[in-house]
């Protein structure tokens, strides 16, 4: 009976506007917001950068090939996790465990190296106010960008480790899968940008 | 659209090997010493294309609608490039300047 030009009295927004579930849309609302967190810290470090009359040559402050390593090991976290949703999809659930736990063990070495290459840069002088190279903006950022980064993979190998007992039990869903991967692979998409801004260039 | 049908996990664990290609590429040109600019030039288009991989294959955008992948990369690069492009400038010209 409704024509098109009496105004709804209650706007309903259909079943599913986006065709995609409710919990996955507000995953992808959360993505974005957390990744506009990364975008501002990433943007004051450009800014901290441009102004800085100096800044510390990366190849000679870092091991670059242990954080390859450690870039190899998150993207291989990624794939496995992505072999963890496509075999939740047709219900492989013995598959989507191992899968999980295999993310688990990419995501705790990664924290693992990350606190070696941590403790090593604390040995040398770095602090968030300090360093050997005069550009306390160094140290602030980095312990910043990467430890936030870090906290992300931590609660992420918590979820993981939850669903992976879960996937156990039988108590989840190929959707409950697909919502801790996008997660996982938010993380290791801000891993390729802080990787490139702040170690590489 | 999650009627399609599960991908196969080879074409993942492709993904996976172009992943870290271009990460190897980027560890390598940066090794190189190549111009300022044209390592940036590189560097950045090799991260945003891993973006691109990661986000359509992994997290699947490209079995969405495509205004979910609009949205997504336009709130994220736009919101980002507008941060630095029209802030930095004028910061460093402050802090230089004595302004």
């Amino acid at each position: 009976m409704s024509s098109a030009r009496e105004a709804p009295m209650n706007w309903s927004g259909g079943v599913a506007p986006l065709g995609m579930s409710w919990q996955k849309l507000m995953m992808w609302i959360f993505i974005v917001t957390d990744g506009l967190l990364f975008a501002g810290f990433l943007a004051s470090y450009g800014f901290a950068r441009t102004g800085a009359r100096s800044w510390p040559n990366q190849q000679e402050v870092f091991h670059l090939w242990f954080i390859s390593l450690m870039t190899f090991v998150l993207i291989s976290s990624s794939a496995t996790m992505a072999t963890a949703v496509a075999a939740a999809r047709v219900a492989d659930w013995k598959k989507v465990g191992n899968m999980v736990l295999a993310t688990v063990g990419g995501g705790v070495s990664f924290l693992a190296m990350q606190a070696y290459e941590w403790g090593g840069l604390i040995r040398d002088g770095v602090t968030l106010g300090s360093n050997p190279w005069n550009v306390p903006a160094f140290g602030n950022f980095f312990f910043l960008i990467t430890g936030f980064h870090g906290t992300h993979v931590l609660i992420g190998a918590i979820v993981l480790a939850t669903l992976a007992t879960r996937v156990r039990a039988g108590k989840t869903t190929a959707a409950g899968v697909e919502l801790a991967g996008l997660y996982w692979h938010f993380v290791d998409l801000v891993w390729v940008f802080v990787f490139t801004l702040f170690y590489l260039i | 659209m999650e009627s399609h049908e599960s991908q196969s996990y080879g074409a993942l664990w492709k993904i996976w090997g172009v992943l870290l290609a271009l990460t190897a590429i980027m560890v390598f040109v940066d090794a190189m010493g190549l111009p300022r600019i044209l390592l940036l030039v590189v560097l950045i288009s090799a991260m945003l294309t891993k973006a691109f991989f990661i986000s359509s294959q992994f997290m699947d955008l490209k079995h969405e609608k495509l205004v979910v992948g609009v949205c997504v990369a336009f709130s994220l690069l736009f919101f980002g490039a507008i941060l630095f492009a029209l802030i930095v400038p004028d910061g460093v010209a402050v802090l230089h300047g004595g302004r």
